[in-house]
């Protein structure tokens, strides 16, 4: 609940500057098309920008109310410290950068096959999963099915 | 009903080619809904292509057949991975999962596939007895009804997701509508939100979306050592359990399967909304809510049920199939009836017979999909983020959808770290659109007088109860028992 009260608190804060943003640009919106604010493109977005405003209000009081606002700020700065050298953290950025790679850098630029055979490979490699014939194989046996159902049975093309 | 209308479909189903046909079409459907990553849309929109060629009974046949078992094999991934195959199933990960996570995998799925085929026959015979006397009860929704339906939605799903802090479930909701305000709006084509990228004119796609939330999430845990799930020793399907579990649970199938077909009869409102409520429901009535979202039974039942009970789908993969009967010559629509009298019956008797067709082939396959939480976690998560991107891809061809899937995967990530239901803010993201146009359209019907969303009958019933579920939040009933008693001691 400690832990939980650092986040609501930080969270709060965020929703609050996010619906804040949000409130300014819907009213933006209005008076760009003109006429009534009911019949607007902002008409929505300002109700919905009141109520993350109302709800982030409740969370930061609940979160103030139980941990104070100095002690719920050097709470999370703690947190975030021991989060920076903790393993799971570590692990977690490299098995993100593995997945922003594949996702951003080789599945736009290179061919389907090539870019999955890499990715899947590298993967297994990596976590130490299996041999890497077994990985091979594996790899082979996807890419392969996926071309060939998406891009020779259905003629859909692939990234 | 016209007997002779039905007595043709029979005839025509029981012919080889059509059976051959629609027992192949359930397979495909069943295999690609399974798949984490390939959702049911992906499954129709793939085989309408190959539906050109054929006859347009039997294509429109073979389209509903690999609906269906599409969207019952969306249900076995959100058991087994917590990776709903279609949005509906979300309400069914809910318990779904946690099941699966005990080493009940297999009995989870034969509820699910149970519940759906109830689901479906249920929502088919009453597509047949009573869509005049329905379909008058839905031309009562108008603008109003809708905008404030959908609201009640992504509350009661943020109040049911989020255990003991619904207010976490509703802020998730909110944020999922506000993404669903990014793009051109229904009404001006103006660019909201988009920060002149053109990708984002278009708005936010649903399917990148929820393999995203759910998807990323459950592969970047699977791939790293420390979070990693442990392999589960899988049970077999346990059927005569789980046909104890279907009867004991006869009330909530009839309950589950009346609340799909009156939401189903709403034009626009999708699956996921019957299922969410027909939860709701479940939950409401039981003796033991306590055991929600960590594996009852009565749950998935409740979701699975209401989810398939659809008179009138309203979802994305739904929606494809509209549009694969529309090139196959059929005009979903007013004029239907009369431009094709047996068309309703047609659906009807092909959904009900690939509904049972579907139960026989999950239950065969599901032997096998069941020993997929057997597989290292190492090995089987970079599978899944391939089938998941190329999932997102080919949808429409879009590599922003696949940006979309790692980006909304990171939200999904954060949401659940930071102890936020995903699920309310995929249903925001499905009702965002409705409750916009019903909301302008309301309030300038009315010449911006909100009062109609007060005075109508069915809009008064909907805002009670979403004034009754804010009130309860904010502790408003003991601020005012507190304050009686105050008063009482005074006197």
């Amino acid at each position: 609940m400690e832990k939980q009260s650092h986040f609501d608190f930080v969270t709060s804060i965020g929703l609050m500057i996010l619906s804040l943003v949000m409130i300014v640009d819907s009213y933006r919106m209005a008076i760009d098309v003109g006429g009534p604010l009911y019949a607007s493109p902002g008409m929505l977005p300002m109700m919905l920008a009141l109520l993350l405003l109302l709800t982030s209000t409740m969370l930061l009081r609940r979160s103030i109310r139980s941990g104070g606002f100095g002690k719920n700020l050097a709470g999370f700065l703690s947190w975030f410290k021991s989060f920076r050298n903790s393993r799971k953290a570590r692990e977690m950025m490299l098995g993100g950068l593995i997945l922003a790679l594949y996702t951003f850098i080789m599945a736009p630029r290179l061919p389907f096959w090539m870019s999955t055979s890499i990715f899947m490979i590298l993967v297994m490699a990596i976590l130490k999963a299996t041999s890497i014939t077994k990985s091979i194989l594996i790899t082979a046996l996807v890419v392969g099915s996926i071309y060939g159902i998406f891009q020779v049975i259905f003629h859909v093309p692939l990234p | 009903m016209d007997w002779q209308y039905f007595l043709g479909v029979l005839h025509f189903i029981v012919q080889p080619m059509s059976l051959f046909t629609m027992v192949v079409s359930v397979f495909f459907g069943l295999i690609v809904g399974m798949l984490p990553g390939l959702t049911a849309t992906m499954a129709v929109a793939l085989l309408t292509g190959l539906t050109y060629k054929l006859s347009n009974e039997v294509a429109i046949l073979s389209l509903v057949a690999v609906y269906i078992g599409a969207i019952s094999g969306g249900c076995q991934s959100a058991i087994l991975m917590n990776i709903p195959g279609t949005p509906a199933s979300a309400a069914t990960a809910v318990d779904g999962f946690p099941i699966g996570q005990r080493g009940e995998g297999g009995l989870g799925i034969f509820i699910a596939t149970m519940s759906s085929c109830v689901g479906t026959l249920t929502g088919t015979l009453c597509v047949l007895l009573l869509t005049p006397p329905l379909a008058v009860l839905a031309l009562k929704f108008g603008s109003y009804e809708f905008f404030l339906l959908a609201l009640f939605g992504v509350m009661i799903c943020g109040q049911l997701t989020a255990g003991t802090d619904p207010l976490k479930g509703w802020i998730s909701g909110i944020l999922g509508l506000i993404v669903s305000q990014i793009g051109m709006d229904g009404m001006n084509a103006y660019p909201r939100f988009s920060f002149g990228v053109l990708d984002l004119m278009s708005g936010i796609p649903l399917i990148p979306v929820m393999i995203g939330l759910f998807g990323f999430p459950e592969i970047l845990y699977g791939l790293v050592s420390s979070t990693a799930r442990a392999q589960v020793k899988t049970t077999s399907l346990e059927m005569k359990k789980g046909f104890g579990i279907i009867i004991r649970n006869k009330l909530n199938l009839i309950r589950s399967s009346l609340i799909g077909v009156m939401i189903g009869i709403i034009p626009g409102v999708g699956e996921d909304v019957a299922g969410w409520l027909s939860y709701w429901a479940e939950k409401k009535s039981s003796k033991t809510p306590e055991m929600f979202g960590k594996g009852a039974y009565e749950g998935v039942v409740a979701a699975e049920t209401g989810n398939n009970a659809f008179a009138v789908p309203g979802s994305a993969p739904a929606a494809v199939l509209l549009a694969a009967l529309w090139l196959h010559g059929l005009r979903p629509g007013p004029l239907l009836m009369s431009e094709s009298p047996g068309f309703v019956v047609d659906i009807s008797v092909y959904m009900a017979i690939s509904a049972i067709t579907m139960v026989f082939l999950a239950l065969i396959v599901s032997k096998a999909t069941v020993r997929i939480l057997s597989v290292k976690s190492t090995i089987l998560m970079p599978i899944v983020y391939v089938l998941c991107t190329v999932g997102a891809y080919v949808i429409s061809n879009s590599i922003f959808d696949i940006y979309l899937v790692f980006i909304f995967g990171l939200v999904g990530l954060l949401l659940r770290e930071m102890s936020y239901p995903a699920a309310p803010f995929l249903l925001g993201i499905i009702l965002g659109p409705m409750a916009d146009n019903s909301l302008r359209r309301a309030l300038i019907l009315s010449s911006g007088d909100p009062s109609p969303f007060f005075t109508r009958p069915i809009s008064l019933i909907f805002a009670s109860a979403i004034i009754l579920m804010a009130l309860t939040q904010l502790n408003a009933f003991g601020w005012l028992r507190k304050l009686l008693v105050h008063s009482e001691l005074k006197e």
